[in-house]
């Protein structure tokens, strides 16, 4: 019997479709049925309409589904394939509407909103400001670098990223408002280090590396002009142990098109080489977890330290990631108090700071909801530093109330 | 629901065609009843409050058709019934779809100042309604019988391959495959490969040349948009609109082989034509035969006494034509720009003609593609500005970055999307080596590498909405 061409795409397609749903109930910690319903206790209020509920649900539905479907990551690596044969540049994405590769092989998405926001988050700090005015708690934004600057064209030539634009107009709105703050983009950006070397190649963050070098130029600040006294040893790489693991890392970004698109970055774990001690408190929706010893144990997040762990794994976060709050006690070191609100950049400067002054408040608007002022007046920090990257311009991050 | 969504691909699909196959398999009534039930559901899951309407619709028509049948032999009481049934379906489709433009144009002409109420457009009513008048029309013509059972009439009216976007399939040719059709394992194949076919055609193509498209046309209100822009946006739209319709169709087409139903043809390679007219025997041929068997002839088609009579059927059906696509000037315009073209050429021989065939074509091209500027406009005023920076170059030249970003990053969906245009894949099948056994294996790889890069694309991508759907 002649077996037709069309049979056997046949067969093939309905076993995957049949795949791709067993996969969706079963695969690895799969629960679509429980995922959504409790998607939908979660969204969908008592005594909203039957078509509210019926539309709700139906969406609920589709995003449980395009979730949960399996091989997620060997689509993503398969469409970046794709995209690298067809040699693109734009990359459509669901999230971001387009990610883009920039000269240097980076990927990374771009801020398109000129002027965004900018205003009421430089109203929002000033609010922020007078109120630790009044408490006598000093303030301090740090400006972190966003992947992409205005000193050159790095993405395609027909995409203009604003996140350099909406950071000097925000600088500027500081400096017209008397409001200290150190900008860390001159300083990174001075010619030392390329392009490659200052951030991942696959994620949107900044290397250990640079986030060290950032603790680094904010340890010098708060000695200058702060009377904080942190000793020099702290910023000095040599009394670091530091590890490198080779292409082991798929960042955020990378995570979106696929390794086969972005590559591998090498992933740069940087550790203090003297002894430490250290209490770390960690709050999360009310409850609260208690870690205790080195840096390397108190701190560091041990499942993201396995050489042989998937490259998908979110490496980054291995310095004790985003928290609602995180209270670093350092017992060997008696001053110095800093508060801390951060975005996802403050991960590894907040424990790298937490090194040279006895305590570290960090908080992540993102997740606590309390009144930042308020915070800071129970607990009298020496100094309240805000540091974010050029993209964070948005209003839950600078809803300080 | 989108045919061209995961949740399509991975649970619907699949479970409906298991149930189908297996737990409904001994019974024909069953089926229907199952094929009617997941239909609505379809529907449902796009717009849970229209599914009464298309309820009602199937409703009314089926009563309509029982009627037809019962009063037949009575003209007078015939006519009655058909007038009352093209004023129920029309009226449905006057109020969500064209009553809004109306009372602004009336607001417009008066300057009267009075509330215009925001209704929304049913997904897929011009397909529907047209498909339930079918119905009545050919049942009252004897060319299918009056179906007792509303669950048939329900069945060829809400078809969930062809309800949200056609192809219009007619009653004639649905009626007798309700009961009598025949599955089988070839059918079933055949559907696979054209669904494929169509997935790939939409998501692959149409949905990344839609990118280029919707970048020039955004760039309108701004200045920005340079004259080579302009041609890219205009060719990749008249790309994309092709691979989106033409995709829906071979995906709702393959579907209903699926399940045993064969489909007409919808588009017969629509961009090889060389005349407008050629290009309509071509395009959504389900409308074209629609509007010429229910409206043109009718009206006497080309059989009438005086040339003006017959000027008035050819734009009647051309306005129409022109409105049934959405309730905008831009659409009566791009319809009536159809009647201009094709009374012309009937009126110089063209169609007829043999010699000059690539100029003929060259003519048709640009014809259709200025024809897609204004259909894919806001406005009027939008479409000349546009088809203006297409020979004048405005506040963005010439050429700019986007022209030479867009053509350096889509250049290999233009190529493929030109290539398959036109029938070069249906002449490559015909030949000797195509029949050959690794050609026959790399057919199968080429779909599934096809499929697994929808996949992955309907994972990734941002775009993925159906033009025709706004119809």
């Amino acid at each position: 019997m002649k077996i037709k061409k069309e049979y056997v795409a046949a067969v093939l397609f309905f076993g995957i479709i049949t795949g791709m749903l067993i996969g969706l109930l079963t695969y690895k910690d799969n629960d679509p049925v429980n995922d959504f319903l409790t998607e939908y206790r979660t969204e969908v209020r008592p005594g909203t309409p039957i078509l509210d509920r019926v539309t709700k649900a139906i969406h609920i539905a589709e995003d449980t589904v395009y979730n949960e479907t399996c091989f997620e990551e060997q689509y993503n690596s398969y469409y970046g394939l794709i995209q690298r044969v067809l040699g693109k540049h734009i990359v459509s994405d669901a999230g971001y509407g387009e990610i883009y590769k920039t000269k240097y092989n980076q990927i990374i998405f771009k801020v398109d909103k000129k002027n965004f926001r900018v205003m009421r988050s430089l109203d929002a700090v000033e609010e922020l400001k007078s109120k630790l005015d009044e408490a006598g708690i000093p303030f301090l934004y740090v400006q972190a670098p966003f992947k992409l600057s205005d000193d050159e064209q790095q993405l395609p030539i027909n995409k203009k990223d604003y996140a350099d634009y909406n950071v000097n107009l925000f600088l500027k709105g500081l400096d017209e408002r008397g409001i200290a703050y150190l900008d860390l983009r001159p300083l990174l950006r001075d010619g030392e280090k390329t392009q490659n070397q200052l951030f991942f190649d696959t994620d949107h963050h900044w290397r250990i590396e640079t986030a060290f070098e950032a603790t680094g130029h904010i340890m010098d600040e708060l000695n200058k002009d702060y009377g904080f006294t942190i000793d020099s040893k702290y910023k000095d790489l040599k009394n670091y142990k530091v590890t490198t693991l080779k292409k082991c890392y798929l960042g955020s970004m990378g995570r979106r098109t696929g390794r086969f698109y972005s590559g591998l970055d090498d992933f740069t774990l940087i550790t203090p080489a003297f002894k430490t001690n250290y209490t770390l408190y960690e709050h999360d929706y009310g409850a609260e977890k208690i870690y205790t010893g080195s840096f390397y144990n108190a701190i560091l997040d041990k499942k993201y330290l396995v050489k042989e762990a998937p490259v998908d794994l979110n490496r980054y976060a291995v310095y004790h990631g985003d928290n609602e709050e995180l209270i670093f006690e350092n017992n060997l070191v008696n001053t110095g108090k800093v508060m801390m609100i951060k975005d996802s950049f403050g991960v590894p400067v907040y424990s790298f700071l937490s090194l040279g002054v006895h305590e570290v408040r960090a908080l992540d608007l993102r997740l606590f909801n309390d009144s930042v002022a308020k915070y800071a007046k129970e607990n009298r920090p020496d100094v309240v530093i805000l540091l974010y990257n050029g993209d964070t311009f948005n209003e839950e991050m600078f809803d300080f109330s | 629901m989108l045919f061209s969504s995961i949740i399509f691909i991975s649970c619907f699909l699949p479970i409906v065609l298991f149930l189908y196959y297996t737990i409904f398999r001994f019974s024909r009534s069953v089926q229907n009843i199952f094929l009617l039930i997941i239909s609505l559901g379809f529907y449902a899951w796009g717009a849970p409050k229209f599914v009464f309407l298309l309820i009602l619709s199937v409703l009314a028509n089926w009563m309509f058709g029982l009627i037809l049948s019962k009063v037949r032999a009575d003209k007078i009481k015939s006519r009655i019934i058909i007038i009352l049934m093209l004023i129920y379906n029309l009226s449905i489709i006057f109020v969500f779809k064209y009553l809004m433009f109306t009372m602004k144009n009336i607001q417009y002409i008066t300057g009267l100042d009075f509330t215009i109420p925001k209704i929304a457009l049913p997904i897929g009513i011009s397909f529907f309604t047209f498909k339930a008048i079918s119905y009545v029309i050919d049942v009252y013509k004897e060319k299918g019988p009056a179906q007792k059972n509303p669950l048939h009439v329900g069945l060829y009216i809400t078809f969930f391959p062809q309800l949200l976007a056609g192809p219009i399939e007619r009653y004639e040719n649905f009626a007798d495959q309700i009961e009598n059709r025949k599955e089988s394992f070839d059918d079933v194949s055949a559907g696979v490969c054209r669904f494929l076919v169509g997935l790939s055609k939409k998501v692959l193509l149409a949905n990344n040349l839609a990118l280029v498209a919707d970048k020039a046309f955004k760039l309108l209100g701004t200045d920005d948009l340079s004259l080579a822009m302009a041609w890219l946006g205009a060719i990749c739209y008249t790309l994309q609109i092709y691979y989106d319709f033409s995709g829906y169709s071979d995906m709702a087409i393959g579907l209903g082989r699926m399940f045993g139903f064969h489909t007409k043809e919808n588009f017969n390679y629509p961009y090889i034509s060389k005349s407008t007219t050629e290009f309509w025997r071509r395009w959504h041929i389900s409308l074209g035969s629609w509007f010429r068997d229910y409206v043109y002839i009718p009206l006497g088609g080309n059989r009438v006494k005086t040339k003006q009579q017959l000027f008035f059927n050819v734009f009647a059906v051309w306005a129409l034509t022109g409105l049934w696509h959405g309730a905008n000037w831009t659409f009566i315009c791009w319809g009536l720009l159809y009647f201009v073209s094709i009374s012309a050429e009937k009126a110089v021989g063209l169609d007829k003609m043999e010699s000059h065939s690539v100029l003929r074509h060259i003519y048709t091209m640009l014809l259709v593609m200025f024809g897609w500027v204004l259909f894919r406009a806001d406005n009027i005023v939008d479409a000349l500005v546009y088809l203006k920076t297409m020979f004048v170059p405005g506040g963005g030249g010439f050429i700019d970055a986007d022209a030479i970003v867009c053509t350096k990053e889509y250049i290999v969906f233009l190529f493929f999307g030109i290539l398959f245009s036109r029938p070069f894949a249906k002449k490559l099948a015909k030949t000797k080596p195509a029949q050959s056994k690794p050609a026959q294996i790399l057919y199968v790889i080429a779909l599934m590498v096809l499929f697994f890069a929808c996949i992955s694309y309907m994972l990734k991508s941002a775009y993925n909405p159906f033009i025709y759907f706004n119809f």
